[in-house]
C-alpha cells in the first residue's frame, strides 16, 4: 500500500517548492492589495515557521523532512534561472533540512500581531518574531519546464539516498504558461519517480491576477477554462489516499480521483491548498 | 500480586528520544502509560511527570473538586522543570499550548468478587483481580484470557485509531476532559494478563488478534529488550506497525509466572530475596535513567507469608474468604420509622392496650430524620385489618378497647413525667404505625372532649352570673381606682383621713368615759 509511511527521523520528507519569479508576478493578486510575488513569500515563510514550530521539540528540531525551495525565472536575455530561493545563510543550497532551517533564517522580522478579545472587543497588539526564509523577486519569463527538469535532477539524487521514505511533494507555485515549452513531458518525467512508498507527487497551484472563482482539486477535466488549466490538470498527481481522507476530514467536498490542483487561487486558497498538500502525510498530522 | 515487564523502542533509535514513558508500582498496584504528542513541545517530560504521578496519588477524574487540582499540581511540576528564559524563536509559539499526552492506568486490586462471565476453564478457587482505572486518548489496556483477547480499552479494532484522540495537556486550556476519560473496571482471574501499550503498539497487537496471530505473552515476556527492538525494527520495515515510539508494559495477573517452567525465569526474576515479611524479585536488568530502551521493572513483591516453609517459590495466593452479606438494611428503611434500639415485645394486656388496633386507613407520624430518604424507604405496609390478619397470629381472646381502660392511660396533662410512664409501648415495629395513630387519636379526642365540656359549663345560669359579678366587681374596682387618683380622690383621700381622725377621737373618748365609768 503506497503512501504509508510514517515520517521519521530514519525515513524523513521531503518538500520541494518550485516557485514562478517572472515579472508577472509583480501583479497583484487576485482579491488583494499586494502582489503575488509578497503573498506567495508570505505563505511559504509562514509553512516553514509552522513546520519549524512542528517539529521542535524537547531536543531542539527534530530532523524529519527536508525541504528545497526553487525559484525560475529568464533574465534580460531570456536565458533560464533556476536557483534556489532560500536567503541568509542557506543562499544556494538545493535541499536543507528543516533542522537548518529552523536554525538559520535568512533574518527575524519583528511583527505587529492583532489580536481582538472576544469578550470585550478591545484590540490587542501583540509582537510577534516573524523568520524569512525566501525575499520577493520578479523577473523575466516562465521557463517551467527547465524548473521541472532540475527539480527532476534535485529528487533523483535525494530519492536515491532515501529510497523507503513517503515520496517527496512537490508544490509548483506560478500565475501564467509556460515559456520554454510543453511542460507536460518533465511533469511526467518527474512524477515517474518513485520510493519504495510511492511516485514523487506534484501539486500545481496557479494565482489568479483576477478575482475570478476558483477552485481546487478537479477529479475531471471536463469544465476547466482554457488551456493553460487544462495542462495543470494533467500535470498534477491524483491525490493518494490519505490526502484525499485528510481533505474530505477538512471539509472539503471531494471526488475520487481529484489531483491536487489549483486555479484561480486567491491567498486563502493558497494557504489551503499548501495545507492540504503536505500536511496529510503520515506523522505530520 | 501480579508482575509485570515493560518493554520501549523509540521512533528513533539514533537520537534515543522516546516520548512515551510507563511506570509500575506493585506497592501500589498501579500500573501506567503515556504517549507524549511528538508535534508538542517537552512531551517527553510530560508523560514521564503524569506517570510518575499517577503512581504517586491516583487521580479519580470524576472528582470534580480533587482532580483538578492534582491536574494543577502536575502541570506545575512540567513548568517548572522549564527553563522559560532560554527558548528559541520556534520553541516560544508552542509553550502557550504546552505538551500533550495520552494516558491509561489501571489498579490492580484483589477482589472476592467472581465475574458473572466466568469462562468454564477458571478453576473456581482461583483468586480474582479487580483492574480498574481510566483511559484517555488512543493508548490501550487489553485483557487476554487463555491465548484469546477478551477486550481493549478505550480503542476495540486496529481501524479505529485516529490521528486525533483526546490528550491530557500541560497547559490549561480550558478544555474539559471529564468526559473524555474512558473507565476501566473488570474483574479478572490469575494468570490472565493484562497488556498496557502506546498507540502503535496497540494498533499492532490489534491487528496481530484480528488476523489471528495473537501474541503469545510468554514468548514476549522472555524477550531481552535488545530482542524487542529488533521485533520493532522489523515489523516496521515491513510496515506492520506505525514509525512511533513503541511501549508496552506486560502484567501477568497472579503470582503463577514464577511456577511456570517456560518462563525464563532468569530474565524475568533471577533473584529471590525475603525482605521485609515479603519475598522480592529483583530483576538483573535496571534501566539507565539516559537510556533509550526502557526495560524490566524495578522490583516484584510477592505477597507470602514469613513462616511459610516455601522459601524459593512463592505459594499459591489463597483464594480470598467470602464477605460477609451486606448488612440487612435498618428497620427504619423500611418502615419509615428511625428506630435506634430494638422495642422489646409487650404482652397485648399489660397496659390495656390490646397491639392489634382497629383502626380504619392510620397515618404514620411523619419522622424527623434526614438519614431516612423517601427514596430509601421500602413501600409502607397496608394497615393491618382483621380480614387480612391471619388468625393464627392474633390472641387468643382478643380484647376490644375498653373506654374505661382507655381514659387510664391517657396521658395527664400537668405530669409529662407520668405520660411518658404510662405510655403504651408497642408489641414490634410492625405494630408501631397503629400505635402511634392510636396515640394521635386519643390527644384529638382528648382536646375535643375538653373543648365540650368547657362549652357544656359556660352555658349554665350560675357561670353567667359569676361571670357577670365578678365583671362587674372588676369595673368598680377600676372606677373607684380612677376616682382616688384624681383631683376628687385626694379630697376624698382628706375626707377620711379627717372623718378617721374624728372617728378615733370619738371613740377614744368613749372608751376612756367607759373606764372611768367602771
Amino acid at each position: 500500500m503506497p503512501y504509508k509511511m510514517e515520517i521519521s527521523r530514519q525515513n524523513k520528507a521531503c518538500f520541494l517548492f518550485l516557485l514562478d519569479q517572472s515579472y508577472s508576478m509583480c501583479e497583484p493578486l487576485g482579491g488583494s492589495q499586494r502582489r503575488k510575488c509578497d503573498e506567495l513569500c508570505n505563505a511559504i515563510n509562514s509553512w516553514l515557521q509552522n513546520m519549524t514550530i512542528r517539529a521542535s521539540g524537547d531536543q531542539g528540531i527534530k530532523d524529519w523532512m527536508d525541504i528545497g525551495v526553487f525559484g525560475y525565472r529568464t533574465n534580460s536575455y531570456g536565458q533560464p534561472i533556476i536557483a534556489p530561493a532560500l536567503q541568509g545563510p542557506l543562499a544556494g543550497s538545493p535541499i536543507v533540512s528543516i533542522r537548518d532551517i529552523g536554525m538559520n533564517p535568512a533574518r527575524i522580522e519583528q511583527r505587529i500581531q492583532y489580536i481582538q478579545d472576544q469578550t470585550t472587543g478591545q484590540t490587542f497588539e501583540i509582537p510577534n518574531e516573524c523568520p524569512v526564509w525566501v525575499d520577493p523577486c520578479c523577473e523575466g519569463g516562465t521557463p517551467m519546464c527547465n524548473m521541472l527538469y532540475t527539480a527532476h535532477q534535485t529528487l533523483t539524487e535525494w530519492i536515491s539516498h532515501h529510497q523507503y521514505s513517503f515520496p517527496p511533494i512537490v508544490v509548483h507555485i506560478t500565475d501564467g504558461e509556460s515559456q520554454d515549452g510543453d511542460p507536460r513531458p518533465y511533469a511526467q518525467a518527474l512524477t515517474r519517480l518513485s520510493t519504495m512508498d510511492g511516485n514523487v507527487l506534484l501539486f500545481n497551484c496557479h494565482l489568479s491576477s483576477t478575482p475570478a472563482p476558483g477552485f481546487m482539486f478537479p477529479a475531471n477535466p471536463y469544465g476547466l477554462p482554457d488551456m493553460l488549466a487544462q495542462y495543470l490538470y494533467e500535470m498534477s498527481s491524483i491525490l493518494p489516499e490519505p490526502f484525499f481522507n485528510h481533505a474530505i476530514a477538512e471539509g472539503l467536498p471531494l471526488q475520487r480521483g481529484a489531483r491536487g490542483m489549483a486555479f484561480n487561487a486567491d491567498m486563502v486558497c493558497l494557504i489551503q491548498f499548501l495545507n492540504m498538500g503536505t500536511q496529510a502525510a503520515p506523522g505530520l498530522r | 500480586m501480579f508482575v509485570f515487564k515493560g518493554f520501549s523502542h523509540p521512533k528513533d533509535p539514533q537520537t534515543g528520544v522516546n516520548e512515551d514513558a510507563w511506570r509500575a508500582d506493585d506497592l501500589q498496584n498501579v500500573v501506567v502509560v503515556s504517549d507524549g504528542a511528538s508535534s508538542s513541545l517537552f512531551s517527553s517530560s510530560w508523560a514521564n511527570i503524569l506517570c510518575q504521578s499517577v503512581i504517586e496519588s491516583v487521580p479519580d477524574p470524576m472528582d470534580h473538586f480533587n482532580f483538578p487540582k492534582w491536574l494543577e499540581r502536575v502541570r506545575q511540576k512540567w513548568i517548572n522543570g522549564i527553563d522559560l528564559n532560554n527558548l528559541s524563536w520556534y520553541q516560544k509559539p508552542k509553550m502557550a499550548s504546552g505538551a500533550f499526552a495520552t494516558l491509561v492506568w489501571a489498579t490492580i486490586d484483589q477482589s472476592a468478587e467472581i465475574p458473572d462471565d466466568l469462562d468454564d476453564d477458571v478453576p473456581l478457587d482461583s483468586a480474582f483481580f479487580r483492574i480498574y482505572g481510566y483511559a484517555l486518548g488512543d493508548a490501550c489496556l487489553m485483557h487476554f484470557h487463555s491465548g484469546r483477547l477478551i477486550r481493549s480499552i478505550p480503542v476495540v479494532r486496529s481501524v479505529d485509531f485516529d490521528s486525533t484522540p483526546p490528550l491530557v495537556g500541560s497547559v490549561n486550556l480550558g478544555v474539559d476532559l471529564t468526559a473524555s476519560f474512558v473507565p476501566i473496571d473488570f474483574v479478572v482471574p490469575e494468570g490472565d494478563w493484562i497488556i498496557l501499550a502506546t498507540d502503535a503498539m496497540s494498533q499492532w497487537i490489534l491487528s496481530q488478534c484480528e488476523n489471528g496471530s495473537i501474541p503469545d505473552w510468554r514468548e514476549f515476556w522472555n524477550q531481552t529488550p535488545e530482542q524487542y527492538d529488533e521485533l520493532v525494527e522489523r515489523i516496521r520495515l515491513e510496515q506492520q506497525i506505525r514509525v512511533d515510539d513503541s511501549t508496552v508494559l506486560l502484567c501477568c495477573i497472579g503470582s503463577d509466572v514464577f511456577l511456570d517452567r517456560e518462563f525464563n525465569v532468569e530474565t524475568a526474576a533471577p533473584e529471590i530475596r525475603q525482605e521485609d515479611n515479603r519475598f522480592s524479585v529483583t530483576p538483573e536488568y535496571k534501566p539507565e535513567p539516559s537510556s533509550p530502551v526502557t526495560s524490566v521493572g524495578k522490583t516484584v513483591f510477592l505477597d507470602i507469608p514469613e513462616e511459610s516453609p516455601i522459601a524459593s517459590v512463592p505459594p499459591r495466593p489463597i483464594p480470598p474468604l467470602p464477605q460477609p452479606e451486606p448488612a440487612p438494611e435498618p428497620s427504619s428503611a423500611k418502615t419509615g420509622f428511625h428506630q435506634t434500639t430494638e422495642i422489646p415485645p409487650l404482652p397485648p394486656d399489660e397496659l390495656g392496650i390490646n397491639s392489634e388496633f382497629v383502626i380504619p386507613n392510620p397515618k404514620p407520624k411523619a419522622v424527623d430524620n434526614p438519614s431516612v430518604r423517601p427514596s430509601q424507604s421500602a413501600p409502607r405496609r397496608p394497615a393491618p385489618s382483621p380480614a387480612s390478619k391471619p388468625a393464627a397470629s392474633r390472641p387468643a381472646t382478643p380484647k376490644r378497647i375498653n373506654p374505661s381502660q382507655e381514659r387510664r392511660i391517657e396521658p395527664p396533662k400537668s405530669n409529662e413525667e407520668e405520660y411518658k410512664v404510662a405510655q403504651p409501648q408497642p408489641r414490634s415495629e410492625q405494630k408501631m404505625s397503629t400505635y402511634m395513630a392510636e396515640l394521635e387519636r386519643r390527644k384529638v379526642a382528648e382536646i375535643e372532649q375538653e373543648e365540650q365540656r368547657k362549652k357544656e359549663e359556660e352555658s349554665k345560669f350560675g357561670y353567667q352570673f359569676q361571670k357577670g359579678m365578678s365583671e362587674g366587681i372588676q369595673d368598680m374596682k377600676e372606677g373607684i381606682s380612677e376616682l382616688l387618683s384624681g383631683p376628687v380622690g385626694e379630697q376624698a383621700k382628706e375626707a377620711v383621713k379627717k372623718g378617721k381622725e374624728k372617728v378615733t377621737k370619738f371613740f377614744g373618748r368613749l372608751f376612756k368615759k367607759g373606764k372611768e365609768d367602771e
